[in-house]
């Protein structure tokens, strides 16, 4: 049970790769730090392991099976649904305010990834709602109604409400203010552990990956 | 807060503004730092009167906005006044980096526009703003943005995307003779501060896209600077960064106030703003809880307000722990005051709440 990438290559520019034959490994139930220099890929690498990007050479494989494959199965096995299953990865975007329909209801942003109709009750059976301090009242409320922090919450609830085996937080916390960072990480933390998953983060504040990770990796 | 810890500020602050009202702020000797509290804040070794007066001080700043109930059905709505910013003190010294450290969407933008005379139509400010020791008002805060004032913005999107950084910096100068020389001269200031920063000639001919984050704050800076500013006001200047540069950014402004200018920097990242900061102001619900000296926040008995200790404990370097500071918990820190623990009856006290063009004016 890992998500795994082997020897992936990545680069924007002909000829200047940003990374050659990187490997990473990282458990269910791990915390993995990434550490790099900024401009070094570490963004990049977060959406190589999401799947929003595709590697150029190498392969990405979650628990087993590789990530071009779940794309390949999730199309072909989902038809004439509305909605692709979400990947077993999930990122939280570094800006949450540009990862969000500025057009959408928070409720319907909520549920997007959830395939099945009855989204808000589930959401709301999860529990999930009340441990990240998400409002009913917000839920009617368009994106630029809500500050960063918040729109952050709703961003974590809806990557988490697709049960992810891997979340990947790629600057999460950097928008907070401490205290809420703090409260952020609890409750993350503590649903990986409930669930046993695995997590990568990057964080530009080393303290702060003393605290959550347990494992360092250099790009 | 509590209401009595409300109003002992509450009544510090009106007996100060009493007694300031005929001479220039405080009675201060001049040059001699003065340890411990003062004035209603606490100072750092590197907080200087120079002249016997504050580089700029805020008392009493209220802002509220007008604006429908959103409460309300959409056609029965009436207009209420949210307040925003209530009785916000805080006071920036010659040559110290004061940061002011909050949530964020918590109004601390609303303070920068304050400083700078930026007002919204929809908006009220009251209060006393004073810059060197003068009373300004809206028209007189205008008069000093860019000529005493100026605002290193939040964003690299300030900077116009379609022109080159170097006439961006050096600005419109006129036409003529005389805006040709002006112009010559404030390219040759410019020049002069790329090579104070690190940035080199050819940025100049740059456009905003081709440069990198850091190197595009430095540019930020330089504008900010080539107006040759006594105080410079930061918002939130280092995210997007990653922990070398925004500790390279903030040793600009360091290197700003070294030599003797004032820096209201602006930001919730409260471990970086110890890094570069003399003193620190915590903004909670729309007013500063707290203005203590960086060295305080070494041991958290020096910290006076419930929340500074929170926020000390909250810090991955110290504790990380999530606790609940009040009963509402972090999560429901929303200003939800209007009229509920006696606030507003001391708020009697202060002067009467005014329209932005009459800030100042009942000094």
């Amino acid at each position: 049970m890992s998500l795994e990438a082997h020897g992936i290559s990545f680069s924007y520019v002909p000829g200047q790769p940003l990374f050659t034959e990187f490997n990473l490994v990282v458990n269910a139930g791990e915390r993995v730090a990434l550490e790099a220099p900024s401009g070094a890929g570490k963004t990049t690498l977060c959406r190589l392991l999401a799947g929003y990007l595709e590697p150029q050479d190498g392969s990405i494989a979650v628990d087993g099976v590789s990530l071009n494959s779940l794309f390949r199965r999730n199309r072909l096995g989902n038809r004439s649904a509305r909605r692709l299953a979400p990947l077993p990865v999930q990122l939280v975007w570094q800006h949450p305010e540009q990862a969000v329909d500025p057009l959408m209801r928070m409720g319907a942003t909520l549920v997007e990834g959830l395939p099945s109709q009855q989204g808000l009750d589930e959401a709301r059976a999860s529990g999930l709602l009340e441990r990240f301090g998400i409002r009913e009242e917000w839920l009617s409320r368009l994106p630029h109604e809500l500050s960063g922090g918040e729109l952050m919450r709703f961003c974590i609830v809806r990557a988490l409400l697709s049960r992810p085996r891997y979340l990947i937080c790629d600057e999460m916390t950097a928008m907070l203010d401490a205290i809420t960072q703090a409260r952020v990480w609890q409750e993350v933390i503590g649903v990986a552990e409930e669930q046993g998953m695995g997590l990568v983060v990057v964080s530009h504040s080393p303290e702060l990956l003393n605290r959550v990770a347990t494992r360092r990796v250099r790009l | 807060m509590s209401a009595q810890a409300m109003k002992e500020t509450l009544a510090v602050d009106v007996r100060e503004a009493q007694g300031n009202a005929g001479s220039t702020c405080g009675a201060a000797p001049a040059a001699a730092p003065i340890p411990g509290r003062h004035h209603g804040h606490d100072h750092a070794a590197a907080s200087l009167h120079p002249g016997g007066h504050h580089l700029l001080r805020v008392e009493g700043l209220n802002v509220s906005f007008r604006m429908y109930d959103p409460g309300e059905p959409f056609f029965r709505a009436r207009r209420i006044e949210r307040p925003v910013i209530r009785d916000l003190s805080v006071s920036v010294h010659a040559g110290e980096v004061m940061a002011v450290v909050g949530a964020s969407g918590s109004g601390k933008t609303l303070l920068a526009d304050a400083i700078l005379g930026l007002y919204e139509r929809n908006v009220r400010v009251s209060g006393r703003i004073l810059f060197e020791g003068k009373l300004c008002g809206p028209r007189e805060l205008a008069d000093l943005r860019g000529h005493g004032i100026s605002l290193v913005p939040q964003s690299v999107n300030n900077l116009d995307s379609l022109m080159r950084v170097g006439k961006q910096i050096v600005g419109s100068c006129g036409r003529g003779p005389s805006g040709r020389r002006r112009r010559a001269a404030r390219r040759e200031r410019m020049l002069k501060l790329f090579a104070q920063y690190r940035l080199a000639p050819e940025v100049a001919d740059k456009y905003p896209h081709e440069l990198s984050g850091g190197m595009a704050r430095r540019v930020l800076l330089a504008c900010a600077l080539l107006d040759d500013p006594r105080l410079i006001v930061a918002d939130e200047p280092t995210p997007g960064l990653d922990l070398e540069l925004a500790v390279r950014a903030l040793d600009d402004l360091r290197s700003f106030a070294d030599a003797g200018g004032g820096v209201l920097l602006i930001t919730h990242d409260i471990e970086l703003a110890l890094r570069v900061a003399d003193r620190i102001a915590v903004f909670r619900d729309g007013t500063v809880v707290e203005e203590a000296p960086a060295a305080a926040f070494e041991d958290p008995s020096q910290l006076r307000d419930p929340y500074t200790r929170a926020l000390w404990h909250a810090m991955p370097g110290h504790g990380f722990d999530a606790v609940a500071f009040d009963d509402a918990g972090p999560f429901d820190a929303v200003p939800q005051r209007e009229g509920s623990d006696g606030a507003d009856a001391k708020l009697s006290h202060r002067p009467v709440k005014a329209d932005h063009d009459t800030i100042g004016g009942n000094a």
